[in-house]
């Protein structure tokens, strides 16, 4: 393996023009080439140099194209166009998570071997919808005990309703029940005062619309 | 007053758990509780009136008119004529400690709600006649409540003080443990009994099994043999 590098390395430092053939250069030139594929040897120095890291790490064409798709879909998420971007990569994320849960649920036997690379993911996973989905089923009652609260609590009230007297019949504003006994009560004469102009308003109001 | 108090089956209080330690109950069960409460708060007040406490109570439970208004005048122990929330939690516990026979720990567990409940006068002292009116709702039974203040009036004024009544909780609670041992130990019994019976009969039934296997041939060669 190492011999390989050696006979890669040869041909582009004999191509350089640079000239200088220090020993720390060759070193340099050692590890920049030799992750190069065959095909990337032709190339200038300069174009090498933009597909390396800060760190000296090699920048393949593939994780360069990743990475342009990761810029966009930034790019987009500052963006409000790029909702769609950003929806999809989410649906992406979500089929995942969906998948991968129903291979926890299906396998027992299977969990040995997928564990070590399954932990990563449902802790990831728990920090989307789920664990908000989670903790809302947590707080909600099972959907049949909600109606069961809701009907019997319906024909309590119906109970009860029944039970009451009837209305009386004066009040033609009031809506009858509770409501319109109280409006009967509180349109009853209380203060031998005060309703005598009420009531000579009343009939001169009422005189006059005829 | 001899029908023992119970839960109609379905209900939906039938289905709320009490824990049988402390005898309260979950947080999400107050929750679906207070839910509860709101629905069948009409007038929305907060609070249940005297009609609609009585249908409620009605609905769920086989208690008649009378108990109902009874537990309503002890419940609305501030006169107003309408029940809160606090009152109706206290209620719901009890009833359900009595479905899931929990009454002597309730009391222990709450003596002291539970004797400002009985505590109708405001005296810090039950009368046994206050307390014969409220037995059913922890069920106790005549006999009992007679040994109880025969036992634990100390004091000897027919009237049970709140130090007098929590020794009452402490040793009625001893008492319901030791019935609990002895009937469990009445039921291992009864199970080894079952378990002894079942393998003689296994035993019984292999002998017959062996016994019709060896053919009546032999036997009755046996039989000239011996003759």
């Amino acid at each position: 393996m190492e011999e390989k590098p050696f006979k890669v390395s040869v041909k582009p430092q004999e191509r350089r023009s640079s000239g200088r053939a220090s020993p720390q250069d060759d070193i340099r030139n050692l590890w920049t080439t030799a992750t190069l594929s065959q095909s990337q040897l032709n190339l200038p120095l300069a174009e090498l140099c933009e597909s390396f890291d800060e760190g000296g790490a090699v920048r393949h064409a593939a994780a360069a194209w990743l990475e342009s798709r990761w810029e966009l879909g930034e790019q987009g998420a500052a963006q409000p166009d790029g909702a769609s971007v950003e929806s999809e990569a989410l649906e992406q994320e979500l089929r995942r998570e969906s998948s991968l849960e129903s291979c926890l649920e299906e396998g027992d036997e299977s969990r040995t071997t997928t564990e070590s690379s399954l932990v990563s993911v449902p802790r990831v996973s728990r920090h989307t919808p789920h664990r908000a989905y989670w903790t809302e089923q947590q707080n909600r009652l099972p959907l049949p005990l909600v109606e069961l609260m809701e009907n019997e609590a319906l024909e309590i009230l119906t109970k009860a309703l029944h039970s009451e007297p009837p209305t009386p019949p004066a009040p033609a504003k009031g809506s009858g029940g509770f409501r319109g006994v109280l409006q009967a009560v509180l349109q009853a004469p209380a203060d031998p005062r005060a309703p005598h102009k009420f009531k000579a308003t009343g009939g001169t109001s009422a005189g006059s619309t005829s | 007053m001899k029908t023992k108090m119970k839960l109609r089956q379905g209900s939906f209080l039938w289905y709320l758990y009490l824990d049988k330690i402390y005898c309260l109950l979950s947080v999400r069960n107050v929750k679906t509780l207070v839910e509860y409460f709101h629905l069948l708060d009409a007038h929305h007040n907060n609070t249940l009136n005297d009609v609609l406490f009585y249908h409620f109570l009605k609905h769920v439970t086989n208690l008649r008119g009378t108990q109902i208004k009874i537990v309503f005048d002890m419940l609305d122990w501030n006169a107003v004529g309408e029940i809160g929330f606090d009152q109706f939690y206290v209620l719901v516990c009890i009833l359900l400690s009595h479905q899931n026979h929990l009454e002597e720990q309730f009391m222990y567990r709450h003596s002291r709600p539970v004797f400002d409940l009985l505590d109708l006068d405001g005296e810090l002292r039950i009368a046994a006649s206050n307390f014969h009116t409220y037995r059913f709702l922890f069920n106790i039974k005549k006999q009992e409540l007679k040994e109880l203040f025969h036992d634990f009036d100390i004091t000897g004024d027919r009237r049970l003080n709140y130090k007098e009544f929590k020794l009452y909780t402490i040793f009625s609670i001893d008492k319901s443990q030791e019935r609990q041992k002895a009937e469990k130990e009445k039921e291992n019994e009864k199970q080894k009994e079952r378990e002894k019976e079942k393998g003689k009969e296994k035993w019984k039934s292999l002998l017959l099994k062996r016994m019709s296997r060896v053919s009546p041939e032999s036997h009755l060669e046996k039989m000239r043999i011996e003759i």
